[in-house]
């Protein structure tokens, strides 16, 4: 059990504007009610003036400004201050998201944004088309380029038409159907497109794909907990609101602190005015009680807003998370308790606590609102699933208001630097298989498991060669002996064993999942190069672990069980493994060499990659041109609810098919089955 | 668990029944009644949806149901509960949809809304039950001087306020 407190980061407070700003105004009306307020208290003591006016310039007056006071409604803006989505795992992305961005800039903006970003959606879509055709035609991209431009590449004449250059549909025309908000055409022939390539590319079948429920990462081992993990204690409703939003923006405001006006009683007061201003219109000779008593309720509303002052930011925030270490997939609970340490009362108090980028709530929410009194506490909890890694919560986020909530102060509430590690969360990583992983026919001049073609000792029947002295005597061919009096020795198959490099894609990319509240890709590659490891070390083999990320991490290929408990180690916590997102990208030249240099020559490689951008494919293709022959095991994050996501799927196709073309062996496995059954139908591929 | 930014039916129900208390005393004017009902409900959605604009709408709505019921002169005393309801509706409406944006469906938020409710409540029929008690002390309808004084005054300090 770990325990933290937090203090309040003094900052100056954003000035008020007052009332006595305008004290030239407020001196008139107050003077003004005044003299109405006698005129009632002392009748005759004020001139009759309405006489003069009429009781219809009174309500005039009344409406005239009520309007402006509605119109000043319609016009000002209503804000506050919007907490980061917390609750999700920070930096996670579903591949495609950024098409998905780019379609809805197609709809956003000035007219000129719109026509380059249909260009550039355009472009994406030209480059698939030609990418599937040249695959499922069999002929060079020069080609497939030219039956994509003259619209050949599919019988569906409205997706050929769209990625022609001559017809792709008016913006102009568009602009308007999506301010009436009906689908863009354009958005509408872009989903066509999409289809038309999933039916061509081999390996896409969008209608036999079950939603990856992405939980946990549980499966590997072939158990079927994740489902079961999924719904226990947690979300209960399984309504369509509960699904997350296809993207979240978790980065917090980094700002110390905000003062922000709501806006949210303007026009109130003119509101009042009119509702007073009717009664007057209404009546002949003297105002109706009943709508002044209205109109006064309203105004009463109006005093308290203006008379009541937003409380300074006099809070301490103290966190527990118990328990603090624990297995990968536990949960833990977080519980945060605030506390008023000013003496004013906080009428309306606001708490978005910061939990870690890497670790995603299940139960609970870490969002609380309350009121305090002065030196009062208040308490609630939640409970996160836990990643591997170590995670540091973020500050929480307070939002202070008023009676009235006219100001709203925002501020971040640090943790205390003295005893950093005690509001982290520490998980130690569980990732457990035993699999048989097989490996290409590249082999050391070690006893193994992998079956030559040469001849010596083994057990599988090889060839038959001349005696020579010193051969065992077990392995002298008896039976020709007996025939012909010749001595002969018998060769078998020799099993050698290989050398791996195991491989695993931690770039910045690597950090997509189906959902944005999925564990990452990288969450499955580590389960699977843990298993991958695991059971190539068990069969012998002489294993090696690095990662392709901009952080340097490489160890060196080694046989034994010591081994398994150093690659284990690293794949725990290596930085280069870490469950935020890097934020250097990765310069693959000068990687890509440094990698290679470490690699002996005789190794062979499994990349372990979500395989959702093209540098990673050119990465594999070139460590398989240049004599280590490459498998890659790819794990499964694609999502298929949105045109991007759709269109990732079949760009992740033509990878595959890319990498075949080159050689490369693929695993290409969905998470939400063991990994053993992946590796079971690729092996049926491979030997086909 | 996902952050969905809509409110709790809780939440939905402690805005709304203010409102529908203050409806009670409409019972007299029924067409007012009914109108302020509709408004009731539009503020409901509004809030449950977390719409601002269809909360204000609602909001607006009910209340021209009270002030029809004024014009038909209903008793100062009842209208002005109707009014404080409606008004402490559509501000705890308001409280609401913030709290839904800035803390989602999942937060505990009751308390927070239980103050909010009260202050409302209190300055209300605070100010609304001074207007009430002068004019029993006066014993009749306000003169009209005084209300020009009065809409003047006001309409002064509104634009200082606006500005503010």
């Amino acid at each position: 059990m770990s325990r933290s407190t937090a203090r309040r980061r003094r900052q100056d407070d954003v000035e008020e504007s007052s009332l006595l700003d305008h004290y030239v105004l407020v001196g008139g009306g107050l003077l003004a009610v005044l003299v109405g307020i006698a005129a009632v208290a002392a009748p005759g003591s004020v001139p009759d003036i309405a006489d003069q006016f009429g009781p219809a310039l009174v309500g005039a007056v009344a409406v005239v400004g009520a309007g402006l006071a509605a119109l000043y409604r319609m016009t000002a803006e209503q804000d506050q201050a919007d907490p980061p989505a917390v609750e999700y795992r920070g930096d996670v992305v579903v591949p495609g998201g950024e098409f998905d961005a780019l379609l809805a800039e197609t709809e956003r903006g000035s007219y000129t944004n719109r026509v380059k970003a249909r260009e550039t959606a355009l472009g994406r879509l030209r480059e698939a088309a030609v990418a599937v055709t040249a695959q499922t035609a069999r002929i060079p991209t020069e080609a497939a380029e030219e039956r994509v431009a003259e619209g050949s590449w599919t019988d569906d004449e409205a997706a050929a038409d769209f990625l022609t250059n001559a017809s792709s549909p008016s913006a102009a025309t568009d602009w308007v159907r999506t301010t009436v908000g009906r689908k863009s055409r354009f958005q509408a022939r872009t989903d066509r497109v999409v289809a038309e390539l999933a039916a061509l590319a081999p390996g896409v079948d969008f209608d036999d794909r079950e939603e990856h429920s992405g939980a946990t990462t549980a499966g590997i081992g072939g158990s079927d907990t994740a489902t079961a993990d999924a719904t226990e204690g947690g979300a209960t409703e399984d309504d369509a609101n509960d699904d997350p939003p296809e993207a979240v923006d978790t980065t917090a405001d980094t700002s110390s602190g905000t003062d922000r006006r709501t806006g949210r009683w303007t026009g109130l007061a003119g509101v009042a005015l009119f509702v007073v201003g009717l009664g007057a219109l209404n009546s002949n000779t003297d105002l109706p009680p009943s709508l002044v008593v209205a109109g006064a309720t309203l105004f009463g509303v109006a005093a308290l807003v203006y008379a009541t002052d937003t409380p300074p930011v006099t809070v301490s925030v103290e966190r527990e998370v118990d328990p603090a270490r624990v297995e990968a997939g536990d949960r833990t609970t977080v519980t945060v308790t605030v506390t008023n340490t000013g003496d004013d009362l906080i009428p309306d108090l606001r708490v978005v606590d910061g939990v870690p980028p890497g670790l995603r709530v299940v139960d609970g929410s870490p969002r609380y609102a309350t009121a305090l009194r002065p030196g009062k506490s208040a308490t609630f909890a939640y409970a996160v699933e836990a990643t591997r890694g170590r995670h540091t919560f973020d500050d929480a986020r307070v939002i202070v208001r008023g009676f009235g909530g006219t100001v709203e102060r925002e501020r971040s509430i640090a943790a205390e630097a003295d005893d950093s590690d005690a509001s982290d969360v520490e998980v130690s990583a569980d990732l457990l298989a035993d699999a048989d992983v097989p490996v290409h026919p590249q082999t050391a001049r070690r006893v193994g498991r992998v079956l030559t073609d040469e001849g010596g000792s083994g057990v599988e029947f090889h060839s038959v060669r001349e005696y020579r002295r010193g051969d065992p005597l077990s392995r002298i061919d008896w039976n020709r002996l007996a025939e012909s009096g010749e001595f002969a020795t018998l060769q078998f198959r020799e099993e050698h064993a290989a050398t791996v490099a195991v491989l695993v894609d931690a770039r910045q990319l690597a950090y997509v999942a189906p959902r944005v509240d999925a564990p990452a890709a990288l969450e499955w590659e580590l389960a699977a190069a843990d298993h991958v490891v695991a059971s190539l070390l068990a069969a012998g083999d002489s294993v090696g672990l690095g990662a392709v990320s901009p952080e340097w991490c490489w160890l060196a290929p080694r046989g034994g069980t010591g081994q398994r408990a150093r690659a284990r180690d690293l794949l725990e916590s290596d930085p280069a493994f870490d469950a935020a997102r890097p934020d250097r990208p990765f310069h693959g030249h000068i990687e890509e060499r440094r990698l290679r240099r470490e690699l002996p020559t005789d190794a062979q490689v499994v990349l372990v990659t979500p395989l959702c951008d093209d540098d990673i494919v050119a990465f594999a293709r070139d460590l398989h041109a240049r004599g280590f022959p490459v498998t890659v095991v790819s794990p499964d994050v694609t999502a298929t609810r949105t045109t991007g996501q759709r269109l990732a799927v079949v760009e992740r196709a033509m990878r595959f098919s890319r990498l075949r073309r080159a050689g490369i062996r693929i695993v290409d496995w969905d998470t939400d089955r063991p990994l053993e059954s992946a590796v079971e139908s690729a092996r049926r591929r491979w030997s086909a | 668990m996902s952050f969905v930014d809509r409110s709790a039916p809780s939440s939905v129900a402690l805005a709304v029944a203010p409102g529908v208390v203050g409806a009670v005393a409409l019972a007299p004017a029924p067409v007012s009644l009914v109108v302020t009902l509709v408004g009731l409900g539009l503020l409901a959605a509004g809030t449950a949806r977390a719409a601002r604009t269809v909360v204000t709408v609602g909001g607006v709505v009910a209340l021209a149901g009270v002030v029809v019921a004024g014009l038909e002169g209903l008793q100062s005393g009842l209208v002005l509960v109707a009014t404080a309801g409606v008004v402490v509706s559509w501000s705890t409406g308001q409280h609401v949809v913030g709290l839904a944006r800035q803390l989602g469906r999942d937060a505990v938020v009751v308390r927070s809304i239980a103050v909010h409710v009260g202050t409302v409540t209190v300055a209300t029929l605070v100010a609304g039950g001074v207007a009430l008690a002068s004019f029993l002390a006066v014993g009749e309808g306000i003169p009209r001087a005084a209300a020009v004084f009065v809409l003047a005054g006001v309409v002064l300090l509104l634009v200082a306020f606006e500005l503010d």
